[in-house]
């Protein structure tokens, strides 16, 4: 090469070296997919036209639900699409061997894929605000409202680029599908909910403000548990995700339920009842395989092994973690409920009722997986079973509640649906009295059963796990555990 | 320690064995290779190559058995023989969307370089390479054979002290592999340990020193590529052309002692002599034109290391057991 010539490595310098290698990478990969050039030219295309369309327009709400329409549409569809073959594209690719021989871990891997979807993300929402600057200039827009609003879509999108980008973990397409539609479906329902109460204004009371905090730690740690579903989906055996899930998941619920000390009980609930909903699906759900190294981290004592029955991956001590968290959260709200210091001995109170309930829905897949499809157990597949079977009973839920809703007659259909303790929650939520012995009854029962059931099917893996645990040594190695 | 691991063997394979589910693909195989050797991994596909090979690039272990890297166990060190392994599968394993220099970046970063390091450990892996000039070239626009010089670059980044390329020469034009040929020697000529596999013999023949064949799992001969050829000591192949049919020659062989049919050619056939004195070869020519064949051509042919493999598959077969030298 010529000496007057720069050498072609200076160009190496345009993202400064202390960045994720993984997030260098993917900037480069992402600003020149043709998706994102599509997305940001679109994107400013349809400004330029809300903003002539307002200039003309004596209502500033016309162009409004035009030009939330396209933000919400970029952010939350286009940008989080991107993630759904991230980290099954570098086994397509055959690059994750490749991965695993540098010095990035699957959850530095997973992290940098999902940063470099957000920082394009974040150049789209840069690239919108001299827009909304423009709109207040031409009236009728709460400046404030609207860059509020955009933080809460920026937000939406994060969580919902980190269950694509963890949903990518899968290699099936099935599953990665089902996760999908299943999670998408349940985020969709979230922000109508936040959309509906904060209609009006964001921030009107006390209680406004600490829902919103509520919010965003809930998102925090969802971005969080989607990340870390992906990541140990890529890692190998000998590196122990569930741990960190599992224990991030009880810490996150409980800040959620201090937040009825701020008057938001029910938010509270709902959310810590969610994530730990969501926890104990990913920790049943989980294949078994144990290598050496975390059985050995587990081996110290009896407390590390006691700790191990419910923090070692794999299905076995995922129904252990289940039993556990759900014991000490409804205990917890109905400590809560009960003024606080004073354990409510009613058990057929409607906040009694429906938090077995809660447990009731989570758990009954686990009885039918016991009972038809036990093979799968060991499989990737379980999780996606899990979710049909789910799917199939949401459905037989809506129909129900529908029925209930047009014959306005709760108490016949609660009895009919008995093995159905959603139909209880519904019911609960939508005002109908849930009180009673015999709703009680259903809901324990099965939340019972699909914890008794997979415990006593488990107890031969669990025998193998506390030998396991005693002489971690006799297990083959696995050679992943830089 | 560090002298002990300098002095160790780069790699050492003691009764590694490996199965998945009912197959096994690596059966008990022992082997060992010292610091500076370009040694050419052979066998069939299926053979075992690739599984033995990933086990030393501790992206897969062993169900028994031991192995190590410049003395560091592959199961236990797995972060130390990382440091000093170049791993080259044998799939491109590259990303779209990025230029060669990105791409080689990437792997730097990812392996820990920074600052100017970085800059200068990407550069050298280039010049290498010879792909400089195509530093800005997206990799999806580049040919195989630049591609695999793209990989063994990334391979070299980290400047490991063995390289393991899994059948790099795979698919490349002639140019392309002459010019990878060329790389490997320049790379083991500067004592870098090189364990190479393919299943085409000619082209590890040319560049290593010494060959192992590994065959259903079990390492059947480890030595020279000449070593390989002794065991056929004893035994000349004549290429002979005739005129006029053919299928006379075989027909001719078959009455005489001490001459074999190998193979039909389209002019005559390749014929095996029990000896490999001239005049006992003389006297087959004699012969032939006694017996009223026209001979038009009649030469000694080398000892092709197929045919040696072959051969040694044969006699395996026939008796059952391996052969080490």
């Amino acid at each position: 090469m010529p000496d007057d010539q720069p050498a072609p490595t200076k160009e190496l310098a345009d993202f400064p070296g202390k960045l994720s290698p993984m997030l260098v990478k993917e900037l480069r990969q992402g600003l020149r997919t043709n998706m994102f050039v599509i997305a940001f030219i679109l994107l400013q295309m349809f400004m330029v036209f809300c903003l002539m369309i307002g200039a003309l327009s004596p209502s500033a709400n016309d162009t409004g639900a035009f030009f939330w329409f396209f933000v919400f549409f970029t952010l939350l569809v286009v940008q989080p699409i991107r993630g759904f073959a991230a980290l099954s594209s570098e086994y397509q690719l055959n690059t994750m061997d490749l991965l695993q021989l540098t010095r990035l871990d699957a959850w530095r891997i997973t992290l940098g894929k999902w940063t470099a979807l957000n920082a394009q993300t974040l150049l789209l929402v840069i690239g919108i605000l001299p827009y909304l600057v423009m709109r207040y200039f031409l009236g009728g827009v709460n400046f404030v409202n609207d860059m509020v609003g955009l933080a809460m879509l920026g937000l939406a999108s994060a969580l919902a680029s980190a269950i694509t980008v963890g949903a990518s973990g899968y290699r099936s397409l099935i599953l990665r599908i089902v996760l999908l539609v299943g999670c998408g479906f349940g985020l969709m329902i979230f922000i109508t909910f936040v959309m509906a109460k904060f209609r009006r204004q964001w921030i009107g009371s006390p209680e406004d403000l600490a829902t919103i905090v509520l919010i965003i730690l809930a998102a925090i740690y969802g971005i969080f548990f989607f990340l870390s579903i992906g990541a140990s989906r890529i890692a190998p055996a000998a590196e122990n995700h569930s741990f960190r899930k599992r224990l991030w998941a009880i810490i996150a619920s409980a800040a959620c339920l201090l937040f009825c000390f701020f008057g938001i009980e029910e938010m509270a609930y709902i959310f810590s009842g969610s994530i730990l909903a969501l926890a104990s699906i990913d920790a049943f759900c989980e294949p078994l395989p144990l290598a050496k190294p975390v059985a050995r981290k587990f081996s110290k004592n009896t407390f590390t092994r006691l700790c191990g029955l419910v923090l070692i991956p794999g299905w076995h001590t995922g129904i252990r973690y289940f039993f556990l968290v759900s014991v000490v959260w409804t205990v917890a709200v109905q400590w809560l409920e009960g003024d606080l210091g004073r354990i409510r001995t009613d058990p057929f109170h409607a906040e009694t009722v429906m938090s077995v309930a809660l447990v009731a829905m989570v758990g009954l897949p686990l009885i039918l997986i016991q009972l038809f499809f036990p093979k799968r157990r060991e499989t990737e597949m379980h999780f996606a079973v899990y979710m049909f079977i789910q799917a199939c009973l949401a459905i037989m839920t809506m129909f129900i509640s529908f029925a209930m809703e047009v014959t306005r007659n709760f108490n016949e259909y609660v009895y009919l649906a008995v093995p159905l303790p959603s139909v209880i929650l519904i019911g609960g939520a939508s005002g109908h009295d849930i009180r009673g012995f015999y709703s009680f009854v259903a809901v324990f029962t099965i939340a019972f059963f699909s914890i008794a059931l997979p415990w006593w099917k488990s107890r031969d893996q669990i025998r193998e796990l506390k030998q396991a645990m005693r002489n971690p040594e006799a297990l083959p190695e696995d050679t992943m555990t830089a | 320690m560090s002298e002990l691991k300098t002095k160790a063997p780069a790699i050492e394979v003691t009764n590694l064995s490996r199965w998945f589910s009912g197959v096994h693909a690596v059966r008990d195989i022992s082997f060992t290779i010292t610091p500076g050797q370009v040694v050419g991994f052979v066998g069939a596909n299926g053979a075992g190559k690739t599984t033995t090979m990933r086990i030393l690039a501790t992206l897969d272990y062993p169900n028994r058995g031991t192995a190590k890297i410049c003395g560091y166990d592959v199961v236990g060190y797995p972060s130390e023989v990382r440091h000093r392994i170049g791993w080259m599968p044998d799939h491109f394993g590259t990303y779209k969307n990025m230029t060669v220099l990105e791409y080689l970046d990437f792997f730097a970063r990812a392996l820990g370089y920074s600052g100017d390091e970085r800059v200068e450990r990407v550069q050298e892996v280039m010049d290498f390479t010879d792909l400089t000039t195509l530093c800005d070239r997206l990799i999806d626009q580049l040919s195989k054979g630049m591609g695999q010089r793209l990989c063994l670059g990334r391979a070299l980044i980290h400047d490991p002290d063995v390289l393991i390329l899994d059948e790099p020469a795979a698919g490349l034009d002639p140019k392309a592999r002459v010019e990878l040929k060329h790389l490997i020697r320049i790379l083991a000529s500067e004592g870098k340990t090189v364990f190479i596999s393919s299943h085409i013999l000619s082209e590890l023949e040319e560049m290593c020193d010494t060959l192992l064949f590994i065959n259903q799992g079990q390492i059947i001969h480890h030595g020279s590529s000449e070593s390989l050829r002794e065991s056929k000591e004893g035994q000349t192949v004549i290429a002979v052309s005739v005129a006029g049919d053919p299928e006379k020659l075989e027909e001719w062989t078959e009455l005489n002692p001490g001459v074999r049919f190998k193979e039909a050619t389209k002019t005559g056939a390749r014929i095996l002599v029990d000896s490999a004195e001239p005049d006992e070869v003389a006297a087959i020519l004699k012969r032939m034109i006694k017996d009223d064949i026209a001979v038009t051509d009649f030469h000694r042919e080398e000892v092709k290391l197929e045919d040696a493999f072959i051969e040694i598959l044969g006699n395996l077969e026939a008796e059952g057991t391996a052969i080490v030298s």
